[in-house]
């Protein structure tokens, strides 16, 4: 019996890429109050960025530094250029959610103008599998885990105990609060996106090895789950995204399991994540880590 | 349940007592905003709650309005329990309230903010409003609506969006679209906080004339301890989530309790005894 | 340019998206809702009515009814568990809703079709369709309008015409009941849900009626966009036709009712005309290129509009600035 043991080392591989992307997600929504709905698409970015470097011949390694500095680029790009205008404008809820569906068209299309509309994989073998005890594991898989683990020790250290991610995290909190303690705004809201842009080319790539095959709706695809992670985890808050992102990759992976009734087929995965959030919504409003609003 | 309320058994009603508060308890956070606070109004009069900020007196009114939910204690309009009522059938049964930070529909006309607090609207319901004449109840409402406007001084406004309305205008503005909703009762949060004086006196002078037309009771909280108690029949005071005091106008001025609640503005208590 | 094809594709394409666009008009445009799952009542209702009819044996006008009813249904289930959520929790669980929709019609083959769409509603081999009876009846129109007139009226135009008339006729009912005091109701719960229930109005019933009619409505759009394409796939409903409908309701003004069909209009002209225009530079680009030059577009259009115009054209200014 290692169906058990192999699920929930995949729901941890999966889960991981989530916490990664959410945690960017989490960010931006506490300290911009954006919902980013082109998040997914930075991911998709990220994907292609580190896909091109690995045409060149060079390895995953150059790949993946080049992804994820790629994506920070790009998204303190569109902080300039975009994001930043539209913010002192004062728009609404809905103008902001807007403006991002039609960035996430524009960035999503772009990539499908550029690359074409195939599935693209990176070069590494995807059958070669290690047997770690009663659990395969395979090399795509490893790669993730190790760079996942590195990832959130680094958002760990950054988030903790750097002096710009403990002001993020304030900011986050209260951000009048935060803006009396003399925090330099502009200063946040770009370390903000370079830390979401970098995570999010750092979790494409990671998904687009995880996923074997890819092509550019990879990232719109996953923006959902991601969402959901943030959700669940209290939505704007860091470490609570990360929690999220594995307990739903788990519960993802989980509601396959044959014991379960015979399990629900693989297909209906992200169905289980978006009722796993509904749920939550509903039951639990304020998320795994949040505290309960005060009436009125 | 709605009819009843507003139609009563008329015998058995207490008219001294319009409105019940008794014992009544909410915590926020374990904090108690409001603790085993006891009220009553009377019908047909204006009566006051006064208290130092914090004591507890939005908190007591978003209880009484139903938009918020008393951890323990009971409240009764015209002899029946309001306490688990949801906020508009409260609205509905004649208890209107205005807010402390006024709260009209900004991208409505002035008069139809008025318009929407009218009573008894078929044409509210999505099939009624398509069928012939469901704008003629609309007409009726109107004539009541300029009038209560020319009495805030609002009536050459009535086509501007409310949101370009001044605070004090705004005020104004929500006093008539309490009045507007044909109320028993009316539950004015701070309704000359903000506005100025010239408006002030205007309010006042149409709170008193409302009253003496019969048939509607005010609650007020308000911190113009001067203005309002030279129009007040009576007087509530809370601290620390409690009513330590109701009486009269003059009573309040002299009692100690109340005196040592506003310790710091005792002045102030002393001086709104000159009559105004 | 002058290709009658390409015009009634653009009129029917704009019709069907006013329709749809004005289940969202009174959603959002009236009572402030953030629907982002508006396409779930699309794809319920038609796959309703195609599954009825195909698997159950139904009337196709008993099933195209029986479809509306389910989208007006299923908006009342997401509005029941919902509505209380906060407005961009509500758009998360709306968007979410309506992709479960999907998955599961793509999933549930054995009921659905699956991908393959609804040719494949009776499983493989045997090619499906629910709207033998409306063809028909569509051809025996042609018929007697070519018979008393001499002219050859084409499908296309006569579903042309009855979904403008659809359209034109919900417009003015949406219209009448926005300008009586039902609509007044909804736009103050839409400005301040405390302020509107401190005057006895139940704001929970009249947000889940805005909602429920909403997807009526977009239940009927569902339907006649099965009746015109006589065919589609679970992929026909994803989040980008939510999207499109958000397009159209910004391009007319969210908060006028008569912007929607203009909305609806100027989207459609977009939508057809940078698939049909294959003139230089465009003609460079192959097909598909062209459709994703087409999205990039409406997706710096959207921008574009909520930077510069984000009351639409029809809109005042001066309501945005109220906000």
């Amino acid at each position: 019996m290692s169906e058990l043991p192999q699920l929930i080392v995949d729901g941890l591989v999966s889960g991981a890429v989530l916490a990664i992307a959410a945690v960017g997600v989490s960010l931006v929504y506490g300290i911009l109050h954006l919902v980013n709905f082109a998040h997914g698409d930075y991911l998709t970015f990220g994907a292609y960025a580190g896909l091109g470097v690995t045409a060149l011949g060079l390895s995953m390694v150059v790949a993946t530094v080049v992804a994820v500095a790629a994506t920070a680029a790009l998204a303190v790009g569109l902080q300039l250029v975009l994001w930043g205008p539209v913010r002192r404008r004062r728009a609404g809820l809905l103008s902001s959610f807007i403006t991002a569906i039609g960035l996430a068209l524009v960035l999503r299309h772009a990539i499908f103008l550029v690359v074409g509309a195939g599935s693209r994989a990176y070069p590494v073998d995807q059958f070669s599998v290690e047997r770690l005890g009663p659990v395969r594991v395979s090399i795509s898989q490893l790669i993730a885990i190790s760079l996942s683990i590195v990832a959130i020790a680094v958002i760990g250290v950054l988030l903790a105990r750097t002096s710009i991610g403990r002001s993020m995290r304030a900011f986050a909190d209260n951000p009048e609060l935060a803006a009396v303690a003399g925090v330099d705004v502009g200063r946040i809201v770009l370390a903000t996106w370079l830390v979401a842009g970098a995570l999010a080319g750092l979790a494409g790539e990671l998904q687009g090895l995880i996923q074997g095959a890819f092509d550019p709706n990879m990232g719109w695809n996953l923006l959902l789950p991601i969402f959901a992670a943030v959700v669940l985890g209290t939505i704007g808050n860091a470490y609570g995204a990360l929690l999220g992102g594995f307990v739903l990759g788990l519960v993802m992976e989980l509601s396959t399991w044959s014991v379960l009734g015979g399990g629900i087929p693989a297909s209906y995965k992200y169905v289980v994540a978006f009722l796993a959030l509904i749920l939550m919504l509903l039951v639990r409003p304020q998320g795994l880590l949040g505290r309960r609003a005060r009436a009125l | 349940m709605n009819a009843s309320l507003r139609g009563g058994t008329g015998a058995e009603v207490d008219r001294t007592r319009l409105l019940e508060v008794r014992d009544i308890v909410k915590r926020y956070q374990g904090v108690a905003a409001v603790d085993r606070a006891t009220l009553n109004v009377a019908e047909g009069s204006i009566t006051a709650l006064i208290g130092p900020n914090g004591a507890g007196k939005t908190s007591l009114f978003n209880i009484v309005s139903g938009f918020a939910r008393a951890d323990s204690g009971s409240v009764r309009y015209r002899g029946r329990s309001i306490s688990r009522l949801p906020p508009h059938r409260v609205a509905r049964a004649g208890s209107v309230r205005t807010f402390q930070q006024p709260r009209v529909l900004r991208r409505l006309t002035v008069l139809d903010n008025l318009l929407l607090a009218g009573p008894r609207q078929p044409a509210e319901s999505f099939w009624r409003a398509l069928a012939p004449g469901a704008g003629r109840r609309d007409q009726e409402l109107r004539r009541r609506a300029l009038e209560l406007l020319a009495l805030v001084r609002l009536d050459d406004r009535a086509e501007a969006y409310a949101g370009v309305l001044s605070g004090g205008q705004r005020k104004l503005l929500e006093f008539a679209k309490a009045l507007m909703a044909e109320p028993l009762l009316v539950l004015l949060d701070e309704p000359l906080a903000g506005v100025n004086p010239t408006l002030r006196e205007l309010l006042l002078q149409r709170l008193r004339e409302v009253q003496a037309g019969g048939g509607i009771t005010f609650l007020v909280i308000e911190h113009d301890l001067g203005s309002v108690l030279r129009v007040s029949d009576e007087v509530a005071v809370m601290s620390e989530g409690r009513v330590i005091f109701q009486g009269s106008p003059e009573a309040t001025r002299r009692d100690p309790a109340v005196i040592d609640a506003y310790l710091g503005s005792a002045e102030a208590i002393v001086a709104s005894g000159t009559p105004g | 340019m002058l290709d009658p094809g390409f015009w009634s594709f653009v009129g029917l394409t704009a019709g069907i998206y006013a329709i749809f666009a004005l289940g969202l008009q009174v959603q959002y445009g009236l009572a402030g809702l953030l629907n982002f799952g508006h396409v779930a009542s699309m794809a319920i209702a038609a796959y309703t009515m195609a599954i009825l009819v195909v698997r159950f044996g139904l009337a196709e006008w008993q099933a195209a009814a029986a479809g509306i009813a389910a989208a007006m249904a299923a908006g009342l289930l997401v509005g029941l568990t919902s509505l209380r959520l906060r407005a961009d929790y509500f758009a998360i669980v709306t968007i979410c809703f309506s992709e479960i929709v999907r998955y599961v019609l793509l999933n549930r083959q054995d009921l659905t079709g699956g991908p393959e769409g609804t040719i494949g509603l009776l499983g493989r081999g045997q090619a499906a369709a629910y709207n033998t009876d409306w063809d028909s009846l569509i051809a025996r129109v042609r018929e007697t309008v070519s018979s008393v007139t001499g002219l050859d009226v084409s499908r296309d135009i006569l579903m042309l015409l009855l979904i403008w008339l659809v359209a034109a006729g919900l417009l003015l009912v949406v219209r009448r009941a926005s300008v009586m005091p039902w609509g007044r109701v909804l736009r103050s719960i839409r400005e301040d849900e405390e302020a509107a229930s401190s005057v006895g109005k139940n704001v929970f019933a009249r947000k889940l009626q805005a909602l429920a009619l909403g997807a009526a409505i977009a239940g009927a759009a569902g339907v006649l966009y099965a009746l015109q394409f006589s065919f589609f796939t679970p992929d026909d409903f994803e989040p980008l036709v939510t999207f499109f409908a958000w397009v159209v309701l910004i391009l007319g003004g969210a908060a006028r009712v008569f912007g929607v069909p203009l909305g609806a209009l100027l989207f459609g002209l977009l939508f057809a005309g940078t698939r049909f225009f294959d003139f230089w530079p465009l003609s460079l680009l192959d097909s598909a290129d062209r459709a994703y030059l087409r999205l990039i577009i409406i997706g710096l259009l959207l921008i574009g509009l909520m930077y510069y115009r984000p009351q639409g054209l029809l809109g005042r200014r001066q309501e945005m600035l109220l906000e």
